[in-house]
């Protein structure tokens, strides 16, 4: 591998292409969706947009009111281990939703790959497009929200923001090796052009949306 | 049927246009993809406004591609990915034969690249080695089918249900279906055994950011996300053009391209990858990023041929053409197809390569209009038309029988139509003349090098009136 000199020929390549150009400067523009709607337009908007999108929203009041919903998608998977990080507050919401079976990332492939159910927080929503931004510094989001065939996702109301400029703003902030962005559940429209869910990641995807308490607590 | 990689496009055309079963398959897809983008084009006021954003975000990227590849470099090497600077599809391939070597070889999953297609990455590591399996649905059906893929963002478009279920039946050994559904479900359990014992992933990139180091990648299956996440190696492959300045720019970019591919507002899944993540949390344990010019540098030159670096491979423009939407991806005989692998491909290839694509085109513009960067296509198309005619005159039309080389003809044609149109006495004369020639039917057999293009049409006849004979009786009844 001679990785030194092809990167000097390919940028010098490039320079003398453009030796004859003048580069065009552009001075950043302002953000194009700039609109703060209230709160309640928010969470409609990014209700319907998710909706669109094939997923599910279940409204509940407090972080509390989250386990029985947890419960009740456990028993419609029929889900025997669950995969998810190791949070204070999602062991707490997995204690109180009666699971016992808990995989966390850091198991084996096998083990990875047989849960049924992935449970994760949600750092912040784009109204616009339904969208669930997963960017934690403390929790491994990756393999929790893609090998099983349910994602259980917590967000709260206070986490939506209108649209992606303030998403991408907020990621920029403090950029993480890796976010993910969430629209749905996995898809495909391979054969014939025609929707089918599941195809390798989840079938399906539940956010649970909670009114009350804290935007999600920096650890 | 098997599509040969001929690239003779004239030939490919004309069996692809006698396939019925590929033409309605590509009817059904193209059409669906195009009333699915207007939809989602229609909720956007701004849309027109973020094309020209998106426009000049593009230009100074790549008026500044040495400043910015450079920045990039250093940032992604900060956050602990390897880079590898690769100047041609050979030395790509092989750069990443080492790495896979050095990872210790063993089952390498890959997700969608058009990239990796124009190294033919999978050709060259399949020597001795297994090739890297396809986990994308559709570029997994063509990868068991032998084929290369017929579109940009849907590569298996040219196949019914029916063509799909009998393949796994073969290759799979299963009882045939043609449930959509279940092929699908039957992929997810065959790929799953791929992604359990994977050790290297490879995959593509949509955009890559300066100032973060960051890459992204765009998808809906989950697939890309798999191969990044589950082996301990991963190496993404892109070209030099794929920057974007900054991490705000994106939002221009990522309302323009799910609209205009598949007429989403948002794909299910896009990650954004920064280098590697620490031991301790999930991911690959080393992130390895394969810079590819392999032509793309020249195309810096001139403004007209830079655009082709603007791309964002939507396949709009694929779904909005009149050529491809009645042959599909194959008769172009190359890797990108469509109007815009009839710009790329001649630039990539060489023009020899590819010398009848640019020809390829009606020039109607409905790739301009749709294109969410404003590329001018047609204008790319005559540039490359007017350098291929400037280097070894017209293109070799095999319909044409005539005693006197095309461009000879051609010539006396253009300058007989400059003498009739310039005055109005001859205009009249030479208008007497056609329509009486038209009207003698087996003339257009005859005519030589008119035959090409009475070969897929009826030449029509012209009306019993002409217009200026209609206007004058009608002025004068009317005094």
């Amino acid at each position: 591998m001679s990785t030194a000199s092809a990167r000097d020929e390919i940028l010098g390549r490039i320079r003398e292409s453009l030796a004859h150009t003048e580069p065009l400067q552009r001075a950043p523009g302002p953000g194009l969706s700039a609109s703060h709607p209230p709160r309640a337009t928010l969470v409609e908007e990014f209700r319907r947009a998710l909706i669109a999108a094939d997923g599910q929203v279940h409204r509940v009041k407090s972080f509390a009111d989250a386990a029985p919903v947890l419960a009740q998608r456990m028993a419609a998977a029929r889900a025997r281990s669950v995969l998810s990080s190791d949070t204070p507050e999602i062991r707490a919401l997995l204690a109180a939703a009666g699971c016992a079976g808990v995989v966390t990332p850091q198991a084996g492939r096998e083990e990875l790959l047989a849960a049924e159910l992935g449970l994760t927080q949600v750092q912040f929503a784009i109204a616009e497009t339904g969208t669930l931004v997963l960017a934690s510094p403390c929790e491994p989001h990756r393999l929790a929200s893609l090998l099983p065939r349910v994602h259980v996702a917590v967000l709260h109301e206070q986490d939506i923001v209108s649209g992606l400029g303030e998403a991408l703003e907020r990621l920029a902030s403090d950029l993480l090796p890796v976010a993910t962005f969430i629209t749905g559940p996995s898809r495909t429209g391979d054969i014939e052009l025609t929707l089918v869910v599941g195809v390798h990641g989840p079938q399906e995807l539940h956010v649970i949306l909670v009114a009350d308490g804290p935007a999600m607590p920096p650890c | 049927m098997k599509p040969k990689r001929s690239q003779d496009f004239a030939s490919n055309a004309r069996e692809a246009l006698a396939d019925e079963h590929l033409r309605e398959a590509l009817k059904r897809g193209t059409s669906r993809f195009e009333r699915e983008r207007r939809d989602a084009v229609s909720e956007v006021p701004e849309w027109e406004d973020l094309r020209e954003k998106a426009r000049l975000i593009k230009e100074e990227a790549l008026t500044n591609l040495d400043r910015y590849l450079e920045q990039f470099v250093e940032r992604a090497e900060a956050a602990g990915a390897k880079v590898h600077w690769a100047r041609d599809a050979q030395e790509a391939c092989s750069d990443i034969a080492h790495i896979i070597d050095a990872a210790g070889g063993g089952t390498v999953v890959k997700s969608k690249s058009m990239t990796t297609e124009e190294i033919g990455l999978n050709a060259a590591l399949a020597q001795g080695a297994p090739p890297p399996v396809e986990t994308d649905l559709g570029e997994w059906i063509i990868q068991l089918a032998d084929e290369p893929p017929s579109h940009i963002i849907a590569p298996a478009i040219h196949k019914t249900r029916e063509d799909v279920g009998a393949l796994f039946a073969e290759k799979l050994s299963i009882d045939e279906t043609h449930d959509i559904e279940e092929l699908t479900r039957i992929a997810r359990r065959f790929l799953r055994n791929s992604f359990a014992e994977a050790s290297v992933g490879i995959s593509g990139v949509n955009f890559a950011i300066a100032e973060t180091g960051t890459l992204l990648i765009l998808e809906n299956e989950g697939n890309a996300r798999l191969t990044t996440s589950l082996p301990r190696v991963h190496i993404a492959v892109m070209g030099i053009e794929k920057i974007l300045p900054r991490i705000e720019d994106l939002e221009v970019f990522l309302r323009l391209l799910p609209r205009s591919g598949t007429g989403q507002r948002m794909t299910s899944y896009l990650s954004l990858i920064t280098g590697k993540t620490k031991a301790a949390e999930e991911g690959p344990d080393a992130v390895h990023i394969v810079i590819l010019d392999n032509g793309r540098s020249a195309m810096l030159k001139d403004r007209v041929t830079r655009q082709s670096l603007a791309c964002i491979r939507c396949g709009a423009c694929l779904n909005h053409c009149p050529v491809y939407r009645e042959i599909g991806g194959h008769a172009y005989g190359s890797v990108y197809p469509g109007p815009i692998g009839a710009v790329i491909t001649p630039q990539l290839a060489g023009v020899e390569k590819a010398s009848q694509l640019p020809f390829a085109s009606s020039l109607c513009g409905a790739c301009r209009d749709v294109c969410p960067v404003k590329i001018d296509l047609p204008e790319l198309l005559l540039e490359l038309r007017a350098r291929l005619v400037e280097r070894r005159g017209l293109p070799h039309s095999p319909d044409a029988r005539s005693p006197l080389p095309r461009r000879t003809l051609e010539r006396m044609g253009f300058r007989l139509w400059a003498f009739a149109m310039s005055g109005p006495r001859r205009y009249r004369f030479f208008m007497g003349v056609g329509r009486r020639a038209v009207r003698i039917t087996f003339l257009s057999t005859i005519l030589g090098p008119l035959r090409a293009w009475t070969l897929g049409r009826d030449l029509p006849a012209p009306a019993p009136m002409s217009f200026r004979r209609a206007w004058q009786r009608r002025r004068g009844s009317k005094r």
